[in-house]
């Protein structure tokens, strides 16, 4: 996806970005929330911080949708922090999407368990390996195989 | 490839970090190998890429007025910091005008109207009484030119009917 020019006036830039990303952020803001008019108050906080973020969104070699993400990630602490993870009957894939999810379906239940606790649910590797019982350097490998398992359907 | 760095991708941390789930250290572990080892930089910007790809797919697209929202609440906040009021700082003392001087202070207003001195309105009043004086006398003189102008008529009518 091309990246919005550092050249851009705040304005301008702004709304490229919403065009490119808003839709991108609805949807991951969604899976977490699971409330449509919820994750639109959640979206706007986002962009409301915005220009704030804007020179350093626009500096040469940064994922603008990396940045967009953290951005996100800070405004829903809150509800990283009362989310309650739903054990399934497996007893290990602890995320039930909003929406069909062909990336989830790639992984296998220990991958996706990880991944969405890390992703949609926010919480910190140390944290997910202490709730699994395992140690931090195998959730960050298990977490490196959901990745791989991103990147064969990307 | 140099082998450790090779290990250090292989290790997660990469991925922890393009997750947000990795600790503050290993955040600025992550960026300082990215800045010193191209490899690393190449496998972040593809994790980075991947995220990005997930996310596409799974968009939905915002609620159509969600924009105008937005637009409206930054342009409250960009109108709400132009207009804090700065700091007040102590002004720097004056020097005070010589005695012989006239003590004006020098202001600045915003309204449209000018304020004078109030000498000026004897100035304005003597222009005012010249001006009705000038007027009057120029329709004294009109008038009296007029009347003489009549009279040469009626001379030369006069004449004309004794030759």
């Amino acid at each position: 996806m091309s990246q919005p020019s550092a050249s851009l006036s705040g304005p301008t830039a702004m709304h490229t970005i919403y065009d490119q990303y808003a839709g991108m952020l609805y949807g991951y803001i969604f899976e977490v929330v699971k409330d449509k008019q919820l994750a639109e108050r959640y979206l706007m906080m986002v962009f409301n911080d915005l220009p704030h973020q804007l020179h350093d969104l626009l500096q040469p070699g940064v994922n603008v949708y990396h940045k967009l993400q953290q951005l996100t990630r800070k405004h829903l602490k809150d509800i990283f922090g009362s989310q309650q993870t739903i054990i399934d009957g497996t007893g290990v894939n602890g995320h039930i999407p909003a929406r069909p999810n062909k990336f989830l379906d790639k992984m296998s239940a220990e991958q996706k368990h990880v991944f969405c606790n890390i992703h949609y649910y926010g919480k910190s590797v140390s944290t997910v390996a202490a709730e699994m019982n395992s140690a931090e350097e195998e959730v960050r490998k298990v977490l490196q195989q959901a990745f791989a398992a991103i990147r064969r359907v990307a | 490839m140099n082998t450790e760095i090779q290990k250090y991708i292989d290790s997660g941390l990469l991925e922890a970090y393009v997750t947000g789930s990795a600790t503050p250290e290993e955040e600025r572990e992550v960026l300082f190998y990215k800045q010193r080892y191209p490899e690393v930089k190449d496998a972040l910007n593809q994790l980075e890429l991947d995220m990005e790809a997930m996310a596409f797919a799974m968009a939905i697209p915002p609620p159509p007025t969600a924009w105008d929202r937005i637009e409206t609440e930054i342009d409250d906040i960009i109108l709400r910091e132009r207009s804090e009021p700065t700091k007040f700082t102590e002004p720097e003392p004056k020097v005070a005008p010589e005695p012989d001087m006239p003590r004006y202070i020098d202001v600045q207003v915003q309204d449209s109207h000018m304020k004078i001195h109030k000498a000026w309105r004897w100035v304005f009043a003597a222009v005012f009484v010249l001006g009705k004086i000038f007027l009057g006398c120029a329709i004294y003189f009109y008038l009296e030119n007029r009347q003489a102008k009549q009279t040469i008529m009626e001379l030369k009518t006069e004449i004309k009917a004794l030759k």
